[in-house]
């Protein structure tokens, strides 16, 4: 579960281009990052291609903070 | 309502501000250079007109360039630097009257060419994400323009190959004459130096192959073809009312504006439909030929466009042509494509403005198919009333616009 919060707080930063230590569990990425529809994509897109898995459209609208991501996550990849 | 330019921008090869730009223009200095690049041994062309030391992270943050390609980068300094130079207002307020019409050939094909030239690595993976379309599409210069500056009326995107700047700046001049909005930003943005572009025009065949900083020679004997270039300009045009509403600086105005299409050949120009443009304009601007004191030529050291341009010219002036000086801003820069028929109104307007006509550089051995005044070497003083600028685009597209020295 550790593991899974660090690789998805690396994509995260990485697509938002913002330090990893800005990211908490309870980050929301558009609220507190000003991630749009267009960065969610993105994320979306690198944990695909990092877990090859794939994730659907409601999965996509779960998505807020860090912690709704990995406990969403930790169905599929874990 | 009469129609004047308040302020002006440019990014090119020959400088990042006016003053730079005029400079070299007037000094007749070379914006051509090596292209640095791993792929140049799959070319003939190994020059362009390259905008090497734009600092862009100064303009802009990450998550703006994230969804900018760099056509849409140099459109949008561009038209800030426009914008700033008019006294425009870069308070947050909306602005319902002022509207925003830029012109490009090809758009963001850097986000789609694999990046750029310089950094090119044929093994990379494309990289697609959820900004690719946003960065491609021709219209994001012109929105990013708008939502930067909050400019809330017309937002046009004008694609008419090589005359799309000019297309854009005259469609604007139109807008504001009708008295539908009090200003528009409008000029051209391009950034065509990638790999596949660079070869694409190298098959077209009029691409330079001499390989020096001086291989655009136009309208001289020996001319070789041109080299691409990349950049923007940006002009801000303003009704009379508006400017001195606001107390604005005025460059010069704009009066005529001829616009056609040749509907002969998608590459090859015809001198019938270039001297129609010509013709257009001066009706429309209201002047007879023998009222022009500068023209400002297409010039892209092509044979074709150097033959068909100069008898184009003599078919509307007739004798007079003879008395016309005539210079090429590519000459110095390279084609830049969308961009370059608003560097070139930038570089007209600065004349009538100055009084000061830029040379036609390269030029030693004389055609004598092209027998005009093409101010060869360098710079030269003159009275300018009035002067044209020609644009003409692949498709047979081609605008002309006429420039009046400002007076009350």
């Amino acid at each position: 579960m550790e593991n899974l919060k660090k690789t998805i707080i690396k994509i995260i930063a990485k697509e938002l281009d913002v330090p990893q230590r800005s990211i908490k569990d309870d980050t929301s990425i558009q609220e507190d990052l000003g991630a749009d529809s267009l960065d969610a994509i993105n994320i979306v897109m690198a944990i695909e291609n990092k877990f090859n898995i794939e994730i659907d459209e409601d999965m996509l609208m779960e998505f807020n903070t860090v912690k709704d991501i990995v406990n969403r996550l930790s169905t599929i990849v874990i | 309502m009469r129609v004047v330019i308040t302020g002006m921008g440019i990014v090119s090869p020959l400088g990042k501000d006016l003053e730079a730009y005029w400079h070299s223009l007037i000094s007749g200095y070379s914006g051509v250079s090596l292209i640095n690049s791993c792929c140049l041994n799959q070319l003939n062309c190994h020059f362009a007109g390259q905008i090497l030391d734009l600092n862009i992270e100064t303009f802009f943050n990450s998550r703006q360039l994230r969804r900018m390609d760099r056509f849409c980068q140099f459109a949008t300094i561009a038209a800030k630097n426009a914008y700033l130079d008019s006294g425009g207002d870069f308070n947050s307020n909306p602005k319902e009257n002022t509207g925003v019409i830029f012109g490009t050939g090809i758009g963001g094909i850097s986000t789609w060419d694999n990046n750029l030239m310089q950094d090119s690595d044929p093994d990379s993976d494309p990289g697609m994400n959820a900004f690719t379309i946003p960065r491609i599409m021709n219209n994001a210069a012109a929105a990013q323009i708008a939502m930067q500056l909050n400019l809330r009326g017309l937002n046009i995107t004008v694609n008419t190959a090589c005359s799309s700047g000019a297309n854009a700046i005259g469609m604007a001049f139109r807008e504001i004459r009708s008295e539908n909005l009090d200003s528009i930003i409008c000029g051209g943005a391009e950034a065509p130096i990638t790999p596949k572009i660079l070869k694409a025009w190298d098959i077209l065949g009029v691409l330079s192959k001499e390989n020096t900083k001086n291989a655009v020679k136009p309208f001289d004997k020996n001319r070789a073809g041109f080299v691409l270039a990349e950049g923007a300009a940006a002009i801000v045009l303003e009704s009379l009312d508006s400017a001195t509403r606001h107390n604005r600086k005025i460059y010069a105005e704009i009066i005529g504006f001829g616009s056609n299409c040749d509907a002969h050949h998608l590459t090859s120009p015809a001198k019938e439909g270039q001297a129609k443009a010509i013709q257009l304009a001066l009706h429309d601007a209201g002047i007879k030929a023998n009222q022009i004191d500068y023209i400002n030529a297409h010039g892209t050291a092509t044979k074709l466009n150097d033959h068909v341009e100069t008898k184009a010219i003599k078919k509307v002036f007739g004798k007079y042509a003879y008395d016309i000086p005539v210079s090429s801003t590519k000459s110095m820069l390279g084609h830049a494509m969308g961009a370059s028929s608003a560097m070139e109104i930038v570089a007209t307007a600065l004349s009538v403005e100055n009084d000061v006509i830029h040379p036609t550089s390269n030029y030693q051995n004389p055609d004598p198919e092209c027998d005009l005044d093409y101010v060869p070497g360098k710079a030269r003083p003159k009275t300018i009333n009035h002067a044209i600028s020609n644009s003409f685009g692949f498709g047979g597209s081609n605008a002309v616009l006429v420039v009046k020295k400002w007076k009350t």
